[in-house]
């Protein structure tokens, strides 16, 4: 009787671990016969032969630093939805009950944004995106060794152009 | 003979016996091991243990059909446990991307929109900074 309970225990806690990965995975599986959202899968195999690329800008030299860490990437997304803030909610629920960490909310008029990450030993495990706007709806995981600033640079480094712009108008005045 | 045995096992105890009567009680419980007080003994046991069978050792909450649908659930559980597992792997193998363009373009869009995100919201909390210095300034000039 009592090693029946901790076999069960075993199973029920491995279960539970193994759903708490990826709250992902759970739309995966919920979502995978439904034609509305977009599903993609990117496994680290793929990541390891980007790093073969040669970067030619700045840009592209912090993509492939950030990707070169990465074990895999998720995305589920849909633009023609019409529950859309609904499965937003309802995803940040799943979020918080899987046990990530809120890491921040954006929200302006058209959309709300969140981003919640899984820590393990002081670093990053995985980042997950959330975007709920009226029709749209977003799910992304980035998992593997997630550099925050290695990928907020990406953006801005695309960016560069326009900045440099805005600077010289600075020294100008 | 038995009288003679006891006859011979009392001058034995009191140490009176001759060697060659010593030799005859040994000869005796040599044929009869039953009769002799170590046998007697044995015989008691014997007696005791075919009076209550033996169920000591066995643990008196494990009887057989608990054991069994233990054992029963156990596999249960496991093979909801595996077709679990397996169902996920296929869904999620089935979105996968194979091509490697496709998934460099996908993943550039994808860390582009994380990053950007990122950025969002530290334009974000950098106006709520820049509005509180606002404050400062307005209340340091009152």
């Amino acid at each position: 009787m009592k090693k029946l309970f901790i076999t069960i225990t075993i199973i029920m806690a491995s279960l539970a671990t193994y759903a708490q990965g990826t709250v992902v995975n759970k739309y995966f599986n919920q979502l995978a016969d439904n034609d509305q959202f977009t599903k993609v899968s990117i496994s680290s195999k793929m990541f390891s032969l980007f790093t073969e690329l040669e970067a030619g800008s700045e840009a592209e030299e912090e993509f492939l630093k950030a990707v070169s860490k990465l074990k895999g990437l998720k995305v589920i997304a849909s633009d023609s939805i019409g529950n859309a803030a609904k499965m937003y909610s309802q995803a940040l629920k799943d979020i918080d009950a899987a046990g990530y960490d809120e890491l921040m909310s954006v929200k302006d008029a058209e959309e709300n944004m969140r981003f919640s990450i899984k820590e393990s030993g002081g670093k990053i495990e995985e980042l997950l995106m959330v975007v709920g706007g009226k029709k749209r709806f977003v799910l992304l995981s980035l998992y593997g060794e997630i550099d925050l600033k290695n990928i907020s640079k990406i953006a801005r480094s695309m960016n560069v152009g326009g900045l440099d712009n805005l600077s010289k108008i600075d020294a100008d005045n | 003979m038995e009288s003679r045995i006891k006859e011979l096992q009392e001058k034995y105890w009191a140490g009176e016996s001759s060697l060659a009567e010593e030799a005859e009680l040994k000869a005796f419980f040599k044929k009869n091991p039953s009769m002799a007080p170590e046998g007697r003994y044995w015989n008691a046991v014997l007696k005791k243990q075919k009076e209550t069978p033996d169920t000591a050792f066995k643990h008196p909450n494990t009887s057989s059909w608990r054991s069994k649908w233990s054992v029963a659930a156990a596999i249960t559980v496991g093979l909801i446990a595996a077709i679990l597992v397996i169902q996920d792997a296929r869904n999620q193998s089935q979105f996968t991307v194979e091509d490697p363009k496709e998934a460099y373009e996908i993943t550039r869009k994808a860390l582009m929109m994380v990053s950007s995100g990122l950025n969002e919201g530290k334009t974000y909390s950098k106006e709520i900074a820049n509005i509180n210095k606002a404050q400062e300034k307005v209340t340091e000039d009152k």
